[in-house]
């Protein structure tokens, strides 16, 4: 594939030595011992060429967004490890050919990454409620964050004529609060009125049913 | 003029990311509609930069069926 003079005009140092992922799904049919088998074969392939695994996530049968070959679950482990940039497509050609292996994906890593489990990357159901109050929250935020264009303006008028905003400050906050009292007021007056009448045409009913 | 149509700033640029990880399906799924597609930019508020890292992201993750194609 590669002319080995690529490989020994370029001698490896630590830093040079990539960082790759490499996510696989397998078949979720399989016994827990062919599943290892498979694994076992991966991690030979890896350490043969050279490559560290210095972690492993395994995720287990989850299901799949889509059928991939009839299959809607999958077994999903995940590999970080080390590898020759150069023969990483041997790797490739060997899943290729696997049988066992749904899909497989391999990704260069950045060098500062961390890595998280699972409970941290995947959306669990105390999530989404969390994050339904957690938008509602971030949706209040904006209406007050997103004008700051228009926040800051008054600020600078402020400064030439204080007196005349703090005035008509005052005066929409004494008009909003007189507005709320109103509002309180007229509600529980609305709902005596409705219940009243409401009460009195059950007993009507009740009358005439005893 | 603002950048976007709510006037948001990149949530990625906040953080000053410089990756954004296929696997973390809870960071993708705010950029992905009810539909599954990648939420433009123009409603996102994400800078282009991170726009082409978060795009990268959901076509790997939908790849490995994390997210679906379509709905």
């Amino acid at each position: 594939m590669v002319p080995k003079t690529v490989e020994n005009s370029t001698p490896q140092t630590p830093d040079e030595i990539s960082r790759y992922e490499l996510m696989v799904i397998l078949f979720p049919d399989m016994s827990d011992t062919d599943t290892e088998k498979e694994l076992n074969e991966i991690r030979k392939h890896i350490k043969d060429a050279g490559g560290e695994i210095y972690h492993e996530d395994i995720w287990n049968i989850r299901d799949l967004a889509y059928t991939i070959k009839k299959q809607d679950k999958g077994y999903y482990v995940i590999f970080y490890f080390t590898y020759d940039p150069i023969k990483i497509k041997d790797l490739e050609k060997g899943l290729f050919l696997n049988q066992k292996v749904l899909r497989h994906l391999v990704v260069k890593s950045p060098k500062d990454y961390v890595i998280k489990p699972l409970s941290e990357l995947e959306i669990t159901e105390e999530d989404r409620k969390k994050t339904r109050m957690e938008r509602e929250e971030e949706a209040k935020k904006k209406k007050y964050g997103a004008p700051r264009k228009t926040v800051k303006k008054p600020e600078k008028e402020v400064k030439e004529t204080e007196e005349k905003e703090s005035k008509k400050e005052l005066k929409k906050e004494v008009k909003k609060e007189v507005k709320k009292e109103i509002k309180k007021e007229e509600k529980p007056a609305m709902d005596i009125s409705d219940l009243d009448s409401k009460l009195n045409s059950i007993l009507e009913d009740s009358d005439l049913k005893l | 003029m603002s950048k976007n149509k709510y006037n948001k700033p990149c949530a990625f640029c906040l953080e000053k990311s410089e990756y954004v990880d296929y696997k973390n399906i809870k960071l993708l799924t705010p950029y992905i509609t009810k539909y599954s597609k990648i939420v433009p930019r123009y409603y996102s508020g994400s800078c282009l930069r991170h726009q082409k890292m978060i795009a990268r992201a959901v076509k790997r993750a939908r790849f490995m069926a994390l997210v679906p194609f379509v709905k």
